[in-house]
């Protein structure tokens, strides 16, 4: 008869294994398993917060001291801007998670994998293969379909795949929550990517509407990838159908697209006798929304799933 | 089959499920891409008596010279163009004199126009002579803040009972290979 083994560390663990989801736990990964880490949550809602103030900050700096930079300085500044989204995360997340943190080097790991996979993969497929800028402008169907298929897919399958292929099956993410926090990091290195490409190749950016840009594309990235991440995390460790992954994706997918249509129609305006053309702000607050509603729900559906686990009943 | 393994197996198919779902999502999306990007539509040069199809959502200009511009309105600072010619031809005169004629014309209207090279393609089941050039495009308007751009531009001459019409690709050279499929099948279209 073969021996029973924790499926997060392998080791033998006998007839006083626990199970959860036809899978054997040792006693000290059943408990981790099934750990709320409020201090995650925490640092969620801190990393939205701190990047809203953030957003308000550099608008206010920049709009009260107009510097004049151009050049390599724009690039400079532009680039230290879109830094700033990840680092605030993980300091919100380092601060609030200090009695059992993640190793540094495990999440710092995923955030560059996620960063990786959107210079090498990401960009290059959407630029210059599906080349997206020159069709998904021609109509709204075409911009909401092509926004869900292409851009949605390519870039919510890379974020599951830096988790997925890497941290996902070690010894280190022995908790449901650590899907959302491997994602969140997957997704701000993606949109770290995301931002300095976008800084360089624009050559420098426009202070107020690039910072504006960059915490859009920030909170948005790790929102959708916290939500592939939430999937991840309870195939892990429960008992899910064939579907549960492949649904996660394409919810994250579909999420994804829709943000990025609906970003695009908010912000442009149209042209008018007073001006027009692009406004930044709708954008922040839709991000900022979304973020917050998808940390949310997926805090109560984990607090939900581990209360039901330690009542004695699998999460449904 | 232990419970173990059953997760296991399930887990290995839920890994493939994912690569399938997003291979599926992309093929649709590059179908989507291509229905958009080489949708076409009717025209009809009525004057000249020559019909077919052209890029739909492009730019329609009609006049004496060229009969048909079309201008790609998604591609700048210069929207790359098909146009398309009539000029008389005597019946024993080689077409290829109408790409000579339109040449000596575009070196004294561009800047720096060269050629690069002239060839024989098939159109249908007939080899017609086709010339590739390239010149600078300058964009005189003062208030456009534009640096010159090289334009390529590709001119195929169809022999037609007393002249020749001549179809003409130009577009900035980053842009002209992308512009080479509508430009054959704008060619392949048409009929007169």
């Amino acid at each position: 008869m073969s021996e029973i083994l924790c499926c997060v560390c392998h080791q033998p663990v006998g007839p006083e294994a626990k199970w959860l989801g036809g899978r054997a736990y040792c006693e000290r990964h059943y408990a981790k398993v099934t750990q709320d880490r409020p201090g995650v949550w925490r640092a969620g809602l801190g990393h939205i917060l701190g990047q809203v103030a953030f957003v308000l900050l550099v608008v206010a700096l920049v709009g009260l001291s107009k510097p004049t930079l151009t050049g390599w300085a724009l690039v400079a500044a532009g680039l230290v801007l879109a830094l700033v989204p990840a680092l605030l995360w993980l300091i919100f997340f380092y601060q609030q998670d200090r009695l059992e943190p993640e190793p540094k080097s495990y999440v710092l790991g995923v955030f560059i994998l996620g960063a990786l996979l959107a210079q090498a993969v990401g960009i290059p497929l959407l630029e210059d293969v599906f080349d997206v800028r020159h069709w998904l402008p021609i109509s709204p169907w075409a911009n909401l379909l092509g926004s869900i298929l292409v851009i949605g897919f390519i870039q919510e399958f890379l974020k599951y795949a830096a988790v997925r292929y890497s941290i996902y099956p070690s010894a280190e993410f022995d908790e449901r929550v650590d899907g959302v926090v491997y994602g969140t990091a997957a997704g701000l290195g993606y949109a770290t990517m995301l931002n300095v490409h976008y800084v360089i190749a624009s050559g420098g950016v426009n202070l107020q509407a690039g910072v504006i840009r960059i915490a859009v594309t920030a909170l948005a990235q790790a929102s959708f990838s916290g939500l592939t991440g939430y999937f991840l995390g309870r195939a892990r460790f429960e008992d899910e159908p064939v579907w549960w992954l492949p649904g996660g994706v394409a919810l994250a997918a579909v999420l994804n697209g829709l943000f990025t249509t609906l970003r695009g129609e908010l912000t442009t305006t149209g042209l008018g006798l007073t001006g027009g053309g692009f406004n930044p702000w709708p954008g922040l607050i839709l991000a900022a929304i979304v973020a917050g509603a998808t940390f949310g729900v997926l805090f109560h559906l984990i607090r939900r799933a581990n209360r039901l686990t330690l009542a004695g009943t699998d999460a449904g | 089959m232990t419970t173990l393994q059953a997760i296991r197996r399930r887990d290995r198919w839920a890994d493939w499920a994912v690569i399938v779902l997003v291979a599926a999502a992309l093929i649709l999306g590059w179908t989507l891409r291509e229905a958009i990007l080489f949708r076409t539509a009717p025209f009809n040069v009525a004057e000249a008596g020559i019909s077919g199809r052209c890029p739909a959502g492009w730019i329609r200009e009609t006049g004496e010279d060229p009969l048909l511009a079309l201008r790609n309105p998604l591609i700048g600072p210069f929207n790359a163009r098909l146009e398309l010619r009539a000029r008389p031809l005597a019946p024993d005169v080689d077409p290829l004199q109408a790409l000579d004629d339109l040449s000596f014309d575009r070196a004294s209207q561009v800047t720096a126009y060269s050629v690069l090279n002239t060839d024989q393609v098939l159109v249908g089941d007939e080899a017609v002579p086709l010339r590739t050039y390239t010149y600078v495009h300058v964009n005189r308007n003062p208030f456009a803040d534009h640096v010159p751009i090289v334009v390529k531009g590709t001119d195929v001459a169809l022999p037609d009972e007393g002249r020749v019409i001549v179809a003409t690709l130009l577009a900035s050279v980053d842009d002209f290979d992308a512009h080479q499929r509508y430009f054959r099948a704008f060619v392949e279209s048409l009929e007169f």
